[in-house]
């Protein structure tokens, strides 16, 4: 069993309820409490018994939920219009399995969509020849290497062509890389952060009726100084973009709910800030949700360059934290698909 | 737990009608129905006892939702069943807003700084964020660079609260404001907005404003549901309708002021109090441009679909005050024309 297989049967089984887990969750659980207990002056047992109440009844299956969706402070109404953890394992169990576990598998998504992806790329696995990499690395200048299937932008390194000790240590390392070609930004998202690739992370599902329903359009920038991704899992920021206009409508948020009025490096203000060609992204995302209507709810990172729209990459599913933070539920949208 | 997060969207509204006691309406429909009497009085030249105006406040309170300042501010004493139900009343806007509130939308309206660089592209005063890490010298740069001085506003505060105006040499307030600062308090300071003179006739001590109501429906259409002039009252540097201001009624169609003006102890003006002006058939200069200027706003932001629009009307064109996500009922309605049923049915 290769890594993407076991990734994707990690996602399949894991269980909605268990017991084993909960040491860990009420170390959590703990740790955010007291955290929370001080920022928002209520008792630590009060948070801890709503976190229960919140996990058994809602799904939030873990703290980091809770704080991030402001369960605190919404009320029974708007918290049962969240999509949470437990919600969100129960739809994987109904996906198309051979589609879900070739999509976790980079390389089988860059040959699916490769209408949509214009950069050059190779796989590097244990079959390849090292000399082959070293020849496409000439060929092409700066590269990034992928791991095939991670997440939060965990292990991407970008690599300069003249950096031979890097590219050997990497290659030397035996895990099976993608090696692409470096993206660059257009002119108006580099005004906003000129280290990192600054995405458009698409969410989409593909409703019972075979719409393709956008919902949620958000812009994801680096807050880490020369940071080369934009992961949220990595120091990112989050911009929700209102779907129909293209305009930020959200201050930046980070991983731990902090708020950014201004970039912090550029200090470009987010707030107003017009995503270029956006009703191109929105056709060209939609364009790809229409290419294969079994991934009915997935995520499409896209990048704005100077030769034109590219997908980065297709997330099947999307984490479900992301796009809720900003204090609105989808679970409307997500139950319209099954 | 779910109730406070409105407490703090309603912290300085009049709280008494949601914290409500059945008993407490009695009491407080008891103290207004002497004032409705004297209303009805002037208007007629006759009216009914006060103990009828009480039991029909408290009525249209269980019936229609009615607060004691909506009975008399949309006139319901004189009006039948039929009518007093077409309106949006204190109970149904509370309802509407927290049916279909937007916690994101709600904090970019209200944090005056976020809706300033969002609408950037129209409004042109120059504004400045104040907070714990600005220096003095940053406030002195700012007011100096301003013609006239700056306006300070508490960055999340509401019917013009703490609101005052500032100047170079006022030694004193600056002094006030940089102590306000260290406490932890922040401040939106933004450069004088001065009305053309057809306006600052009116009452030049305040900025006067018209408001307009958009709403989006469930297609994607947009509709203006009315127009009013605000105009600030003697001496005020706000035309907040609860600071004192007095609100008049201006037709969709041709921009004149079409109907008596009211203020918040529901006196009705033909004139203005404090400059004696004429008010009806006073023409709102640029009128059709002003409605294309706030379809441009209203468009920009396709989740704000009911919000009131206070645009000041310059020598430099027209210019974005603030939006209220969702603004009261009673200016919405002070063309007496009720809006409930048109709101409910296309959101």
């Amino acid at each position: 069993m290769n890594e993407a297989e076991l990734r994707a049967n990690h996602l399949l089984n894991y269980r909605l309820y268990s017991l084993k887990r909960f040491p860990t969750l009420w170390k959590y659980m703990k740790a955010s409490a007291s955290e929370l207990s001080n920022r928002i002056n209520r008792p630590k047992y009060l948070i801890l018994l709503d976190m229960l109440y919140c996990n058994l009844r809602y799904g939030a299956m873990d703290s980091r939920e809770y704080v991030l969706f402001s369960f605190y402070n919404k009320s029974n109404k708007e918290r049962r219009e969240y999509f949470t953890k437990r919600n969100y394992f129960r739809l994987i169990r109904k996906f198309d399995k051979t589609e879900f576990i070739n999509l976790i598998d980079k390389s089988n998504q860059y040959n699916a969509y490769s209408e949509f992806i214009h950069r050059k790329w190779i796989l590097c696995d244990s079959s390849i020849e090292k000399s082959e990499i070293l020849s496409f690395i000439s060929d092409v200048g700066d590269v990034i290497f992928k791991p095939i299937s991670s997440d939060c932008g965990n292990g991407i390194v970008k690599v300069s062509s003249d950096d031979i000790q890097t590219i050997n240590e990497i290659l030397k390392s035996n895990n099976v890389y993608i090696v692409e070609e470096c993206l660059k930004n257009c002119k108006e998202l580099d005004t906003l952060n000129p280290y990192s690739l600054n995405t458009i992370r698409v969410t989409y599902v593909i409703t019972k009726s075979g719409d393709v329903n956008v919902f949620s359009v958000m812009l994801r920038t680096s807050g880490v100084n020369e940071s080369i991704v934009d992961n949220w899992g990595a120091g990112g920021l989050l911009l929700n973009v209102d779907v129909n206009t293209g305009v930020v409508c959200s201050v930046g948020l980070d991983e731990s709910h902090k708020e950014y009025d201004h970039h912090p490096i550029t200090k470009v203000p987010f707030v107003g800030f017009k995503v270029p060609q956006f009703n191109d992204v929105m056709d060209f995302a939609k364009d790809i949700a229409r290419k294969n209507p079994k991934v009915v709810y997935g995520g499409l990172d896209i990048a704005i360059t100077d030769n034109g729209l590219e997908l980065i990459e297709i997330n099947f599913p999307p984490a479900n934290i992301g796009y809720q933070v900003f204090g609105k539920g989808y679970l409307k949208e997500i139950n319209s698909i099954y | 737990m779910g109730s406070k997060k409105y407490n703090d969207l309603w912290f300085d509204y009049d709280l008494s009608i949601l914290t409500l006691k059945y008993w407490k309406i009695l009491r407080f429909a008891w103290k207004d129905s002497l004032t409705v009497k004297e209303q009805v009085f002037k208007e007629i030249g006759n009216a009914r006892s006060r103990i009828y105006y009480w039991f029909d406040m408290v009525y249209c309170y269980f019936r229609y939702g009615a607060a004691t300042f909506n009975y008399s501010a949309f006139k319901f004493y004189e009006k039948n069943g039929k009518y007093r139900n077409s309106f949006l009343t204190f109970r149904r806007y509370i309802k509407l807003i927290q049916t279909h509130f937007d916690w994101e939308t709600h904090l970019l309206f209200k944090c005056k700084d976020r809706f300033n660089s969002f609408y950037r592209s129209f409004i042109q005063r120059k504004w400045l964020k104040l907070d714990s890490n600005t220096e003095r010298k940053d406030i002195l740069e700012f007011i100096a660079c301003c013609s006239g001085g700056g306006i300070v506003k508490p960055l999340d505060s509401m019917q013009g609260k703490g609101v005052y105006r500032i100047y170079n040499n006022d030694i004193e307030r600056i002094e006030e404001l940089v102590n306000d600062l260290k406490q932890g308090n922040s401040f939106l300071i933004e450069e004088i907005v001065e009305n053309i003179d057809s306006l600052k006739v009116l009452n030049p001590s305040s900025l006067n404003t018209v408001r307009v109501n958009t709403f989006i429906d469930k297609h994607g259409n947009l509709s203006f549901l009315n127009f009013a002039l605000r105009v600030g009252g003697n001496g005020a540097v706000v035309d907040n309708f609860s600071a004192g201001g007095v609100v008049y009624p201006i037709d969709k169609n041709t921009g004149c002021i079409v109907g008596y003006g009211l203020d918040k102890n529901n006196k009705r003006y033909s004139h203005h109090p404090s400059t004696g002006v004429q008010m009806l058939g006073f023409q709102i200069p640029g009128f059709n441009e002003l409605r294309s200027f706030v379809s441009d706003a209203a468009r920009l932001n396709s989740k704000a679909r009911f919000v009131g629009w206070d645009v000041a009307i310059t020598e430099n064109g027209f210019e974005l005050i603030e939006g209220n996500f969702a603004s009261d009922e009673t200016i919405l309605q002070l063309d007496g024309v009720g809006k409930y049923e048109y709101i409910l049915r296309n959101w």
